[in-house]
This record gives C-alpha cells, structure tokens and sequence, in this order.
C-alpha cells in the first residue's frame, strides 16, 4: 500500500494552531457514510432537500431551486470552502493551488475557444482565482502579467509549445502536462512532503487511467507519450516500456509498485471497469489525505479538508445528478466514493 | 361522367384506341402500385428495427453523458465539446424505385472522435464519445430510410388516385361512349336500311 509520506515529519507550524483548530470542528460536520446511505435511500427531492438541510450545504442549498440546479449550490459550497480555507490559512501559497486549477482551465478553455473563434461560454468556471473576464483578456492580448509570477512563467513557457500544437487535443494534453508541473514545483517550492506525495500519487494514478484509455482505444505509443504526465513516482518510461506489452504486463509490473492493491482489483483487465477503476482511484487518493489527520499543527490538515470537500462534492453530484435523472440506484452507488468522515 | 362525342365510325376507332390504352396503363399503374406498397412495407420495417436500434444507442449517449456531467465539473465536459478533431463527410446521390427518385446519403467519418486530453476527464466520456460517433452513421440511415418511405408514399397516393381515375372514371365513360357509339351507329344501319327497302317499293309499285 501507499507511504512516501510520514506525518510525524511534517514540521510544527504555530501559525496554523487557529486554522487547524477550526478545521478539526469542520471536519465533524462533512458528510458521511450514515449521511449518505439516508441521501441515497431519500425517496424524492423533497426529502432530499430536508435531509440536506442538517448539512453544511443548508448555507447555500437556496441556490438549487429546490434542487433542480444542483450545480449552483455545489459550486456555491465549494467557493465557500476555498474562501474560508484561504482566511485560515497565514501563508495561503498552497491552499490557493486548488484555485489555480480552475484558472488554468479557462485559461486553456479562451485558447482553445479563441484557436476556433468560438465564445468560451459555459466551458468557464468562476471558482478560480481570477476574473473569467481578466482571463480571456490576458488570452486575446497574450498578456500573462496580471498573473502570479509562477503562473505567469508557466505560461510563458507554455504558449510557444501550444502554437506548435497540431490540434486541440494536443493543446489539451499541453495544458494538463503544464498544469500538474506547475502545481508540483509549487508544492516542491514550498517543500510540502504531504502535497508533493499526494500530486505524485494522483499522476500516477492519471496515468494509470490514460494508460488504460488509451489502449482500449488502440491509440499509438506517440499519443501515450503526448498524454502521460510527468512528476509521478512512476516516470513516463515506466509507462511507456510496458504498452506494448498489453493489460497483463501492466498488471505484473504493478504488483512492484505502491499500486499493487488496484493490480489485484481484478478492475484492470481487458474487459475490465474503467469507471470502476476511477472510483477505486480516488479511494486510494483519500485514503492518502487521511494520514494527515495526525497532523496538529501545519498546513496539510486545510489541504486534506479542501480534498476532503472536494471529494464530498463530487460525491454529491453523482447522486444528485443521478437522482434527478431517475438513474437506478445502484448505477449510482457504483460511482460513489469514499468518504473522508 | 358522360363524354360529348360525336357517333361516327372515326370516333368509334379512336374511342377503341383509347380505351385500350386506357386498360393498359391502368394494369401497369395497378402492378406499379402493389410494387411500390411491397417496397413500402419491406421499407418500413427495416425503419421500425433501424429506429428501435438508433433510439436505444442514442439513450445510451445521453445517458452517457449525463453520468460524465455528475462525475467531473460541467465546464468540464463542456470544455471537450467546444472543438473537434473529426469531421464528417456526407454524399447525397439519388436512386430510382419504380421511377421515383430516392436520395442516398454516404456517411464518412474522419479523424478522432476523442478530441480532449485525459487529465481532467473520466472514462465516462470516453464511452458518451463512443456511443454517439457508432450511432452517427445509424442515424444518417434513418434519415435516409424516413425520406424514402416519405417518397414512396406520396407516389403510392399519386398512384392510388391515377388507377381509381382510370379504374372508376376513364374506361367506365369510355366504354359507355363507345357503347352510345355502337347503338348510335346500329341505329343509323338500321334506319337506312329501312328507307332503301322503302324506296326499293315504291320504285317497284312504279
């Protein structure tokens, strides 16, 4: 199973004695699995609602419209978390990152939007840090100085790359390869052990997943390569030296890893569930952040609590989402994750 | 519908003509009609399974993407959807059933369907992408079928009303009018004969 990261390491930092006392009283009231099993068996919107309403999202499940926009409340909850969070936090370089994510999308979104002369729209999300309108000047000025200085380097570096890119897919996988190294050298800048762990896992298990992908599409060897990301523990040769190899190489060559546990998951195989395999992959992600709750004094407690709420929003989404749309419960709760409570 | 004509013996030859044509174009439009009510039912429940088929696949689509939208953040998935690396091509030539033009579509598909990365997306997508690139050509199919059977039924109705104006309309006055003819004639026969024998009589009392 997983390791690389010991709590006992990370260092004592009284500044974050207010914010971790805080987060501790937050973590009590996130959904769990008792919460779930009763939002899962509610028989109607209505009584989903009700049941939501002894919930932390009672704040903003006004926004819903009796819940038939989810979304709004969802993404309303989690603007609440990041500003909350980012309050807490005396030194928010880190937790601001989860931000950043949202930045470096639409920011890919106006150049990929802009390449075809489309409007962006809907693709945008408000939850990173910056204005969506900022964001699509910066694109169509090519002007990256209202940016952090890191982010705005990253985007130096990157755009000559992306005029070179023969199609969107290829700005896509750009993007994504310059969003995890960024978000990698950050945590490595901040030498932060829990966040560098956890980014290595997590594109390992991207990896993994494109991998998998990839090969059930019969793609060729140049797009593994395009599309592999880098900073795992698993380099990018790794990967590539066992594609031809086929599913049963993979597996073989995992049992050697931190991932031994999915190669026994019998979910890896020619036939095998990738939607599954998802769901497994981001129970392995918590099961990660939940070593920090060792944690007393430092950053990573307000990490794990983003990641944590995160993971409960997507949760949320699955089962609203498929509630909604009448999906049978077990389709559902195929897709249910763990929980961090 | 009784014909204005006039009882000559002209008239009569050239009523026959018609009417024989008449007889004949009503027996080729009636083996056109059961012709193109064969193709019409074959056609139709070709469509019906075509139908059923591309309706099934296309819920599964839909469905498809309703579980990548619960799985990843909306502007996510509608991020994959603002450009795309495939593109299709659509031939329309026509063909002829019993003389009725009917078009042919030729679908192509180029390029790749899956036109995003793979960091920010779940596999669900990939499957969404699937289903709906395999029920494209399907339902260019469809299309192609409803337009055919939309043809082939307006020509049935154009035949249906051709035959029952030739079966009902047509040969009905025309036979009737060659019958006036026939009688007209006769009668003109007769009465002729009847003033030659009187005439023959008097000639003889004389």
């Amino acid at each position: 199973m997983m390791q690389h990261y010991d709590p006992s390491m990370s260092p004592w930092d009284a500044r974050y004695g207010f914010g971790v006392g805080n987060i501790r009283a937050l973590e009590t009231r996130l959904i769990d699995e008792t919460m779930l099993a009763r939002l899962l068996e509610a028989g109607s919107l209505k009584d989903l609602e009700g049941e939501l309403e002894e919930t932390e999202y009672s704040q903003v499940i006004s926004l819903s419209n009796d819940l038939q926009d989810p979304e709004a409340m969802l993404q309303a909850e989690l603007k609440r978390v990041y500003d909350l969070v980012h309050s807490m936090d005396p030194d928010p370089a880190l937790t601001d990152l989860f931000r950043y994510r949202y930045d470096i999308h639409n920011l890919k979104t106006c150049y990929k939007a802009q390449l075809i002369g489309e409007d962006p729209g809907p693709a945008l999300t408000d939850l990173g840090l910056y204005p969506v309108e900022e964001i699509k000047r910066m694109i169509a000025e090519e002007d990256m100085g209202g940016l952090t200085p890191e982010l705005s380097a990253m985007m130096e570096e990157l755009l000559p790359k992306l005029k070179d890119a023969p199609d969107s897919r290829s700005v896509e996988m750009l993007f994504d390869n310059a969003q995890y190294s960024f978000l990698y050298a950050q945590a490595q800048r901040k030498n932060n052990c829990f966040l560098e762990g956890y980014l290595q896992f997590q594109i390992d298990l991207i990896n993994l997943k494109t991998w998998l992908r990839i090969y059930k599409m019969k793609g060729n060897r140049k797009l593994l390569e395009q599309a592999l990301l880098d900073h795992g523990l698993l380099d990018r040769e790794w990967w590539l030296d066992i594609y031809g190899g086929g599913i049963g190489e993979l597996i073989s060559r995992m049992s050697y890893t931190p991932y031994s546990d999915l190669a026994d998951a019998e979910v890896i195989s020619e036939d095998g569930n990738l939607v599954e395999l998802e769901r497994l992959t981001d129970d392995y992600l918590l099961d990660y952040v939940k070593i920090v709750s060792y944690v007393s004094m430092g950053v990573e407690p307000l990490i794990a609590y983003i990641l944590a709420k995160e993971n409960e929003v997507k949760v949320l989404r699955i089962l609203l989402v498929g509630k909604l749309n009448h999906l049978p419960k077990e389709e559902i709760r195929m897709r249910l994750r763990k929980l961090y409570a | 519908m009784q014909m204005q004509v006039s009882a000559t013996r002209m008239e009569l030859l050239r009523l026959k003509k018609r009417l024989k044509l008449a007889q004949r174009g009503h027996k080729l439009l009636k083996d056109k009609q059961e012709e193109l009510m064969r193709r019409f039912l074959e056609l139709i429940k070709d469509y019906e399974k075509l139908r059923k088929r591309v309706e099934e696949a296309l819920g599964g689509a839909l469905r498809g993407f309703l579980v990548a939208r619960a799985v990843m953040l909306p502007a996510y998935v509608e991020e994959t959807l603002i450009s795309s690396q495939s593109g299709t091509e659509l031939d329309v030539s026509t063909a002829h059933i019993m003389n009725t033009a009917v078009p042919i579509f030729k679908l192509e598909q180029k390029g790749d369907i899956y036109s995003y990365g793979f960091a920010g997306t779940s596999a669900d997508l990939d499957q969404a992408y699937e289903h709906l690139s395999d029920v494209l050509s399907p339902m260019v199919e469809l299309a192609e079928k409803e337009k055919t059977i939309e043809l082939l039924a307006d020509e049935i109705e154009k035949t249906r009303r051709r035959v029952n104006a030739l079966e009902y309309v047509l040969i009905p006055s025309l036979e009737e009018a060659l019958s006036s003819i026939a009688m007209r004639l006769g009668e003109m026969e007769r009465s002729n004969i009847a003033r030659l024998m009187r005439i023959k009589e008097i000639i003889r009392r004389h």
